[in-house]
């Protein structure tokens, strides 16, 4: 089986071992190796990647915005063995509990969310 | 029998969930200034709502994506990116538009200026949204919302001709105002063909886990629903024509649209107007804000979902609050009402394209369709109305703004 990693991969829907969301295909990264065809190294999620595909401003911006909230681990990547299954959606054998790419969903939880009556 | 109750159930939404304030400000102008001879532009963008809401859910169906989703797939993120901030910028608009229907709605009844309202009536809003779950919310504002038929039911009280009915379905240009006139078409198939409602509609889809067994119930729903509520529309233009337009009344203002509904129904008439308003407006409102809280979650994989709880879904939860605040800003800062929303159905119109256009691009592709590619018909119907209105939006809009100095 071959895989446009544009047209397939890339902007896919990423889920977790349990079906949750952990965010898109925001880059790809390939391995150059000598005498031998490349070969994709990791995956990226991570909003800043995908800001930067618009112009290096916007990643600038995107990033600076970001560090308010994201913490270790960014860009956030995971390599194709650990793909679990490949269809609508691309789901992965993480725990998306307290992964990288949902720092800002615990960080609104945190400043925002859970501090208004009626949130849980 | 399940099937049948929920197809009747989607039946009764769409129809309760048609009219909003758009449909109501521009039908109300048109009928007023125009009498029966708009009535065409609500047929032409009803057939075109049609069309795109039962693609919309084919589509996620078939593929198990939802629009936006798709969209940000298909055509990358650098390409998706712009025209969707466009896109929710205008919602942004509408949905100020709407909050200010219900705020005029209470400055009506109460006598009270409607920027006052702004804050309560977006609170309530935010409050409903926070608290409440998906079917409450789409059931609930979409029964209440059947107090719109009160037009229709107007329409017999006051006698109309069918002849001159029929005139109305067929296109003309008028021999005066003809700028006003085409600005109005652009505005009324902007109200009529919201994107939103398409984008609401595939994601209600996913998150009733609709499977391939719903493909006829889906064209029923959206076919007969989309229609009744464009009859709907077409009855605010009708009792407009009869009710304000002998008496030389121009709706410039919700005060005098108010007016339309008390030769059929007496004093009555006015309160029943104002609840239309009021109930039309704050459904759509919570349509709105949803929906755009969808469509960012889908277009950054984030996890999504009114029967969800604020705290399982706290980037959701936060862009409608923030969506909700920025619009409730908008009505404060207290533009005039009626022309905010007939600049922001104008403007959806203008915007249409940048939806529509790669959604008809999915539709297309087997990859994601399957045997269920659109037919070439449907395509073109679509493709034909969205483009015209949005070229006609380009010329139009210009012309409207110079004019109304």
């Amino acid at each position: 089986m071959t895989i446009d990693l544009i047209r397939d991969v890339l902007d896919t829907q990423v889920l977790d071992r349990r079906k949750q969301p952990l965010g898109k295909v925001d880059g790809i990264g390939l391995e150059l190796r000598e005498g031998a065809a490349p070969r994709v190294a990791y995956l990226e999620i991570d909003g800043v990647t995908a800001w930067r595909r618009l112009g290096a401003r916007y990643g600038r911006w995107a990033a600076r915005i970001a560090s308010r909230w994201q913490h270790e681990g960014h860009p956030y990547r995971f390599r194709w063995s650990q793909v679990l299954d490949f269809g609508i959606d691309i789901e992965i054998d993480v725990d998306a509990h307290r992964s990288p790419p949902l720092d800002l969903e615990r960080w609104l939880s945190d400043k925002f969310v859970n501090r208004i009556p009626g949130a849980k | 029998m399940k099937k049948i109750l929920g197809i009747a159930l989607g039946i009764v939404t769409s129809i309760g969930g048609f009219l909003d304030v758009g449909s109501i400000a521009t039908s109300a102008q048109a009928g007023a200034a125009f009498g029966l001879s708009l009535l065409w532009a609500v047929l032409l963008g009803t057939i075109c709502v049609i069309f795109l809401v039962e693609m919309s859910g084919r589509f996620s169906i078939v593929s198990g994506h939802t629009i936006i989703d798709a969209i940000r797939k298909r055509f990358g993120f650098a390409a998706f990116i712009v025209p969707f901030a466009a896109t929710l910028l205008v919602n942004l608009l509408v949905l100020a538009a709407e909050l200010g229907g219900v705020c005029v709605a209470l400055q009506l009844l109460t006598g009270i200026g409607f920027q006052l309202w702004a804050i309560p009536v977006a609170l309530a809003l935010w409050m409903l949204l926070w608290l409440a779950t998906f079917d409450m919310v789409e059931n609930g504002a979409a029964l209440l919302g059947l107090v719109t038929l009160c037009f229709v039911v107007a329409i017999f009280v006051l006698g109309a001709e069918p002849v001159e009915l029929a005139a109305g379905l067929v296109p003309s240009l008028p021999a005066e105002e003809r700028t006003h006139y085409l600005f109005l078409v652009v505005s009324i198939i902007g109200a009529t063909i919201a994107p939103y409602l398409f984008l609401f509609y595939s994601s209600g889809a996913i998150e009733d886990k609709w499977d391939k067994s719903f493909i006829t119930a889906n064209r029923v729903i959206a076919t007969l629903g989309m229609s009744f509520g464009g009859l709907i529309s077409m009855a605010v233009i009708i009792v407009a024509a009869l009710a304000l337009k002998p008496q030389g009344i121009r709706v410039e203002e919700f005060e005098q649209a108010a007016l339309m509904l008390v030769p059929a129904y007496g004093g009555w008439g006015f309160y029943l107007f104002v609840a239309s308003l009021a109930i039309a407006c704050f459904g759509a409102a919570l349509e709105l804000s949803l929906a755009s809280a969808y469509s960012v979650s889908q277009a950054f994989g984030w996890n999504w979902g009114e029967n969800l709880k604020p705290r399982e879904a706290a980037r959701f939860s936060t862009t409608y609050s923030a969506f909700i605040a920025a619009a409730g800003l908008i009505v404060l800062v207290g533009l005039n009402p009626m022309k905010l929303t007939l600049f922001s159905m104008a403007i959806t119109a203008l915007v249409l394209p940048l939806t529509a256009l790669p959604f008809l691009v999915l539709m297309n592709d087997p990859r994601y369709m399957g045997s269920h590619v659109n037919s070439r018909f449907s395509n073109a119907v679509v493709a034909l109305i969205v483009v015209l209105t949005g070229i006609l939006a380009v010329v139009s809009i210009p012309l409207e703004l110079i004019g109304s100095k």
